[in-house]
């Protein structure tokens, strides 16, 4: 979503403010313009060189203009900060891509309006066609799946979060789909309730075994129990389908 | 038998009195009195070792209060002062059944008595906090009275009380006295001092602490030199002396 | 009368126990809960959810009755020191430092009640009036402190901590039978030190006048109030409310004396935690809402219908 519409510009110097819009603007070819980023922002690895301009709770104002930005992508322009920079004439572009639809057309939008429509587009295409073949290779019966966001408390996602558009795209079915919340606190004995075939536990480096023997002990022990590396699967940006195809991989694995 | 020895007490580097010595006898009431602020509260916290002097020593029955455990010194002497405070909802039953000695037998007759004697029995289930400060000064009195201690202290027993009840306390302090009792007792009334007193500690702004028989001490050069007051004295047609200050309108 | 309290008291903890175990996102009868799923959920999750609610809400209540006659004030409450605070940097800690151990959080909590505790102990020997003011000046130190780490804490560990923060009873690091026994341990204490809490409520100096040893009981009561909160954020959080409103409503119902308020605290304390969480997992289900939530929403309109009441 932009804030206002405007004309393309090659040259502009721009604030990359969350991981995933630092991934799309080098994945349109914009790398070259991004001068500052937010801190997270770690994928491309030529990123992490930028200087660190602000988190998800607040811009770092001051050393943000220091970097003479003329464009700032935000993942939501209410942060703190914000603001300021628009006052200082740097123009505010909020990206905050709910499905793996809008992470397309984001991918599209901001292609337009930094001067790379055309690499953009065809960013976007070559992932669109990924996740068209994926969809084709899923169709079938629609496994229940948990997705464990956090153990504890334990968390899982509601049917309007990214993160449950990415597993319908895998041909899963999110056993919490009927709330609408987009992280949801439940308790064990609901999971119990709905009985996956297949619990899903995002990994930084911890080990695997531990969350395994929990669920194995509730769901009993031909319940699988996969894990997927959490910046592709809960960033909604362009890495997302490589994250999908991994997923669909593992499920389509036996054991 | 209360003795105290080169008392001295302080209060923010200040000296309120030193070298206070006296000897209270048994069945002896001996009225403290002065101005505001001259540490007659602090003394007789002092006197039940709630409070160490930053000098001298105070001996019950030949025992040094400070050698003594906190629970021997609550079998000597027993002190009546503030209010408790009323936020927890105290009935005063519960609050007179607290003062009653541990392990005392027929504690309920007891505190029925002297429950009975303060004129309570209406209020015992009610909490200390609707108590009007005449009730709740009837209520402290009341679990002094429990107490089997040889010394009370008492300080201002008399405050918030209508005459017939100041009266009554004034006498229960004689009678506690005629029966043994060691009584040390804050007074500001000079009248309630010449009711009871046997003897008198006199503190005066300057630290100087004077004491002596009633007899000697409540006269008004005496008084007038430490209040810094004009005083008139009277005998009345009882024959009964009266030492009165002179107000002005 | 008091064989009447007692049966009414067994009473009341069956009626909240069937209501605990039986209510959920569906309702189990708990004395028949046949074989299978139901039963398993019973038994392996309700049932210790349960006791651990128990536990912990009569843990609060006892500190917060043990707390507010320390105190001289009847709206102190478990946290009042600042224990909640320096648990929630050590849980924090244990979470920066051990990101993916499963005890970190519990483990640092109970370091960081400690750490906290031995820092108040240092105030002890002020009078009430002092050490609750102490008390309140620490309490803001460790929330700037809990403030600094959030600001360098990932997105995630923010989110866990204000999760943790709001209290979890679902599981417990430590066995539940542990729990139990530190429940009933704390209760005999509570009972044995009854008579000196009776003789503080009417202030320190009548106290001593009394023949009470104060500042030895009060150290002794500030280290075991100070004990059973840090069990109690180490295993649930901070669950605030149960420690300020069960002792005064037992107050109201029994009287002041700790003979009858301590066990009424550390039954009605467990009960009003046991319906807290049962609330916080049905309301929504199946998404759960904190425990800490519901106790501040049955809590604070209680406490001020108390209030009111209480004039």
């Amino acid at each position: 979503m932009l804030a206002w519409p405007g004309g393309a510009a090659a040259g502009e110097r721009i604030l990359a403010l969350a991981p995933h819009v630092c991934e799309m603007l080098y994945a349109v070819g914009a790398g070259r313009e991004v001068v500052g980023r937010g801190d997270y922002c770690d994928y491309p690895v030529a990123a992490q060189a930028l200087p660190d301009v602000g988190s998800a709770r607040r811009i770092y104002v001051e050393q943000a203009l220091r970097l003479h930005p003329t464009m700032a992508v935000v993942m939501d322009a209410t942060t703190p900060g914000v603001a300021q920079l628009a006052r200082a004439g740097v123009r505010i572009v909020e990206s905050h891509p709910a499905t793996i639809a809008a992470i397309l057309d984001d991918m599209r939008r901001l292609g337009n309006i930094t001067g790379h429509a055309v690499q953009g587009r065809q960013a976007a295409d070559r992932l669109g066609r990924r996740v068209k073949a994926i969809a084709a290779r899923v169709s079938g019966k629609r496994v229940s799946v948990f997705y464990e966001l956090w153990p504890r408390p334990l968390m899982s996602v509601g049917g309007d979060s990214f993160i449950a558009d990415v597993l319908h795209h895998a041909g899963l079915r999110n056993i919490f789909d009927k709330s609408s919340l987009e992280s949801v606190r439940v308790g064990v004995e609901s999971v119990l309730r709905a009985r996956p075939g297949l619990v899903i536990v995002p990994q930084e480096k911890q080990s695997l075994t531990a969350r395994r023997r929990f669920w194995r002990k509730w769901l009993g022990p031909k319940v699988r129990v996969i894990g997927m590396p959490a910046d592709l699967f809960q960033r909604p940006g362009p890495r997302v389908v490589d994250g999908l195809e991994l997923l669909v991989e593992k499920v389509g694995r036996s054991g | 038998m209360l003795s105290v020895y080169e008392l001295g007490l302080q209060r923010g580097g200040r000296w309120l009195f030193r070298d206070l010595s006296l000897k209270a006898g048994t069945g002896t009431v001996n009225v403290v009195m002065g101005p505001n602020g001259t540490g007659k509260s602090s003394l007789l916290l002092a006197l039940a070792g709630l409070l160490d002097p930053d000098t001298g020593t105070v001996q019950v029955s030949g025992c040094d209060l400070a050698h003594c455990s906190r629970l021997e010194a609550a079998r000597l002497v027993a002190w009546q002062g503030e209010f408790p405070p009323a936020e927890f909802g105290l009935t005063v039953k519960t609050r007179l059944a607290l003062a009653l000695p541990a392990l005392l037998e027929k504690g309920q007759e007891r505190l029925e008595a002297v429950s009975r004697d303060m004129e309570l029995e209406g209020l015992l289930d009610a909490s200390l906090g609707r108590l009007s400060s005449g009730e709740c000064q009837r209520v402290e009195l009341a679990a002094l009275m429990l107490r089997d201690s040889p010394v009370w202290l008492l300080d201002e027993p008399a405050a918030h009380l209508d005459f017939r009840h100041q009266a009554a306390a004034l006498a229960m302090l004689r009678r506690q006295a005629q029966q043994g009792r060691t009584v040390v007792v804050v007074l500001h009334d000079i009248q309630q001092a010449l009711a009871v007193a046997d003897h008198v500690i006199l503190l005066a702004d300057d630290g100087r602490v004077r004491t002596g028989p009633a007899d000697d001490m409540l006269q008004t050069d005496v008084l007038e030199a430490v209040f810094g007051l004009p005083l008139d004295d009277f005998t009345g047609v009882d024959g009964a002396c009266y030492i009165v200050p002179r107000y002005r309108r | 009368m008091t064989g009447m309290r007692i049966m009414g008291m067994v009473v009341l903890i069956l009626i909240v126990m069937i209501i605990g175990l039986g209510a959920g996102e569906h309702w189990i009868n708990p004395l028949m809960p046949g074989d299978g799923v139901d039963r398993m959920i019973l038994l392996d999750l309700r049932l210790p959810r349960v006791l651990i609610a128990f536990s912990v809400g009569g843990l609060l209540a006892l500190a917060g009755a043990w707390f507010q006659v320390l105190l001289g004030n009847p709206l102190a409450e478990p946290y009042v020191l600042g224990v909640a605070g320096s648990s929630a940097v050590g849980a924090i800690a244990g979470l920066m430092l051990f990101p993916h151990s499963a005890v970190a959080m519990s483990a640092g909590a109970f370091i960081g009640a400690w750490v906290g505790i031995i820092i108040v102990m240092a105030f002890a020997h002020l009078g009430a009036g002092r050490l609750l003011l102490a008390g309140v000046v620490l309490a803001a130190f460790w929330s700037a402190v809990i403030a600094l780490m959030m600001a360098v804490l990932p997105e995630r560990g923010v989110m866990r901590t204000m999760a943790w923060m709001l209290g979890d009873v679902s599981r417990a690091d430590i066995p539940i039978a542990g729990l139990l026994l530190i429940w009933a341990i704390a209760l005999a204490c509570g009972m044995w030190v009854s008579r000196s809490l009776d003789m503080l409520l009417l202030g320190e100096r009548h106290a001593m006048a009394l023949g009470m040893d104060v500042p030895r009981i009060r150290r002794r009561l500030l280290l075991l109030a100070s004990a059973v909160t840090a069990v109690a954020v180490a295993t649930a959080g901070t669950i605030g409310f149960v420690g300020l409103v069960v002792p005064h409503l037992t107050r109201l119902l029994f009287g002041s004396l700790h003979r009858l308020v301590i066990p009424a605290s550390a039954v009605g304390g467990g009960l009003l935690l046991v319906l807290a969480d049962t609330g916080a997992r049905t309301l929504l289900a199946p998404a759960e809402l904190p425990v800490g939530v519901l106790t501040a929403m049955i809590g604070v309109p209680l406490f001020l219908w108390l209030l009111v009441r209480g004039r």
